[in-house]
């Protein structure tokens, strides 16, 4: 049978390593997922990832199962540079596109001129931290 | 009014690792969302040499420097497989100056491999004071 444990404060045994539950529900990600950006039916595992949206080279969305209560969460990601020598950049696409129901990162790799030119990193990771609806 | 539970392990009743925590209106498995590795390490090495761990870390046991910013944190408990999530980021350590970046390299269920680039892509550690990095996934 299921059961349900109502309390505002978890310790270990001996009183110690206080937390409240405020942060063990709000602190904890509610979303996070590894995906190949060369092919984006490829999702390596998830959590609360619906899919993965390819907009194009390097332009990604990630569209989420249970959506945020509001666009004030915290999105963080990161990617794998394609060879050591040629550092990408990953960045959110930007504010207007971090939604309730997903957001979306863009990936651009330098060259030896100095550009940055749009990039599918093998290796995509995403976390977001915030309130769900 | 308030309660505290004193334990030192929880476990679902069911299945071990689901114990269900309510977010808003929705419900998830706790385990699930609560990052398996954290960390901060010295990239310049202003502070116990390039590598040396920072505390407060959760799941590594030590930083391998493979060289000039390339770095690989060691964790003591590996995932299940390579497929985790990882993020990443870096203070950059100077107020002006040119663009730096960080990012993994390569990941394995051991340890994840992280590099600091320097504008030319160049790998660098001179200015970057500390990596930190976590990751979210199942445990082996």
């Amino acid at each position: 049978m299921a059961s349900e444990l109502r309390v505002n404060t978890l310790k270990d045994s001996a009183g110690n390593n206080s937390i409240a539950m405020t942060y063990v529900a709000n602190g904890v990600s509610k979303v996070w997922v590894s995906w190949n950006g060369d092919d984006t039916s490829v999702i390596r595992d998830s959590l609360n990832c619906d899919s993965i949206t390819d907009n194009g080279t390097g332009d990604h969305r990630v569209n989420y199962a249970v959506n945020f209560a509001n666009v004030g969460y915290s999105p963080q990601m990161n990617c794998q540079s394609g060879d050591a020598s040629n550092p990408a950049s990953a960045p959110m696409y930007d504010q207007g596109n971090t939604l309730t129901t997903s957001c979306r990162t863009y990936v651009t790799q330098s060259t030896s001129n100095g550009a940055g030119d749009l990039f599918d990193s093998e290796h995509m990771s995403v976390t977001c931290t915030g309130d769900l609806a | 009014m308030a309660s505290v539970l004193k334990v030192d392990e929880m476990q679902g009743v069911t299945t071990a690792d689901q114990i269900t925590v309510t977010v808003g209106s929705a419900s998830m498995t706790l385990h699930n969302g609560v990052a398996k590795f954290h960390c901060s390490y010295e990239s310049g090495g202003s502070t116990g040499g390039a590598g040396a761990l920072q505390s407060g870390d959760l799941n590594v046991t030590s930083v391998a420097d493979n060289g000039n910013g390339n770095f690989s944190p060691q964790f003591t408990n590996n995932f299940s497989s390579a497929t985790y999530t990882v993020v990443g980021n870096f203070e950059i350590g100077q107020d002006s100056g040119a663009m730096r970046n960080a990012m993994t390299r390569s990941r394995a269920t051991s340890n994840t491999k992280f590099l600091n680039y320097d504008q030319n892509g160049g790998l660098t550690e001179s200015v970057m004071n500390h990596n930190m990095l976590a990751g979210f996934g199942d445990l082996a």
